[in-house]
């Protein structure tokens, strides 16, 4: 997996590229690390070219969540496939985390 | 479309992602759909991945075995692996509900898309899971609750 950074404000942004299992989720738990210690604690994951995720990745994810809340952070989530979404649905994980269409819609979301 | 495949791999960090790929190509051999074919990776995907942390550890000289047989209506797959179901899980608990952060959600994923999930325990403590997926007809993917 890929994962680019990026700040738009005060938001963090990491582009993640690639998938999302066992083999990577570590990489994003790394990445998001130095994100969830940032002053706003505002971070947004743009899953716009993962291609696929399976339970590790979504654990990764929910790990990250649960970091970000106890340091007063907040995590959002954009531009989730189709069938990554539908993953997040049958999980009702899409229920824990705010998902959002799009990036831009997502960044107004933290105003 | 038709196929077998037969794999046989020793597990290690290095070859997870190289398992991953397998079953990628697996995938989008055996599903006439985009959306089938993304199920039936997150089906063997989960089920691998399960061997690589269960089912090894701590010996590293073994080996997972798994075969996928499908024609244009079935999808079948086994996976042959030493070690127990991990101990914090059994069929009972799968169709239970359970938190967010808990063990377990990858199993319970693959056990909403399939039409047949069996575990079968093997001499020599090895344990087997042959799962079964409808290529034509809609799977129950019914929220995992």
């Amino acid at each position: 997996m890929d994962i680019q950074k990026r700040i738009e404000g005060d938001v963090a942004i990491l582009n993640l590229n690639g998938r999302l299992d066992l083999s990577s989720a570590a990489l994003l738990k790394e990445a998001s690390k130095e994100t969830i210690g940032r002053e706003t604690g505002k971070m947004l994951l743009n899953m716009d070219k993962v291609d696929f995720i399976n339970s590790s990745g979504l654990g990764a994810l929910v790990s990250i969540l649960k970091e970000v809340r106890n340091n007063h952070g907040t995590l959002k989530l954009t531009n989730l496939a189709p069938y990554v979404r539908e993953i997040f649905d049958i999980t009702q994980l899409s229920n824990i985390f705010e998902i959002y269409p799009d990036e831009k819609r997502a960044l107004a979301s933290f105003k | 479309m038709i196929g077998k495949v037969n794999i046989r791999i020793s597990p290690s960090k290095s070859t997870l992602p190289m398992a991953e790929e397998i079953i990628r190509a697996i995938s989008e051999s055996a599903a006439a759909d985009s959306r089938k074919a993304f199920h039936l990776r997150l089906i063997m995907s989960e089920l691998v991945t399960n061997a690589y942390l269960h089912g090894f550890y701590p010996r590293s000289d073994d080996f997972i075995e798994f075969q996928a047989d499908f024609n244009r209506q079935k999808f079948s797959f086994s996976i042959i692996n030493r070690g127990a179901f991990p101990d914090d899980i059994n069929m009972e608990q799968l169709d239970f509900p359970r938190t967010a952060e808990e063990s377990g959600r990858g199993l319970r994923i693959v056990r909403r898309l399939c039409s047949e999930f069996k575990v079968n325990t093997l001499p020599n403590n090895r344990l087997e899971i042959r799962v079964k997926f409808d290529l034509e007809t809609e799977n129950d993917v019914k929220t995992i609750k």
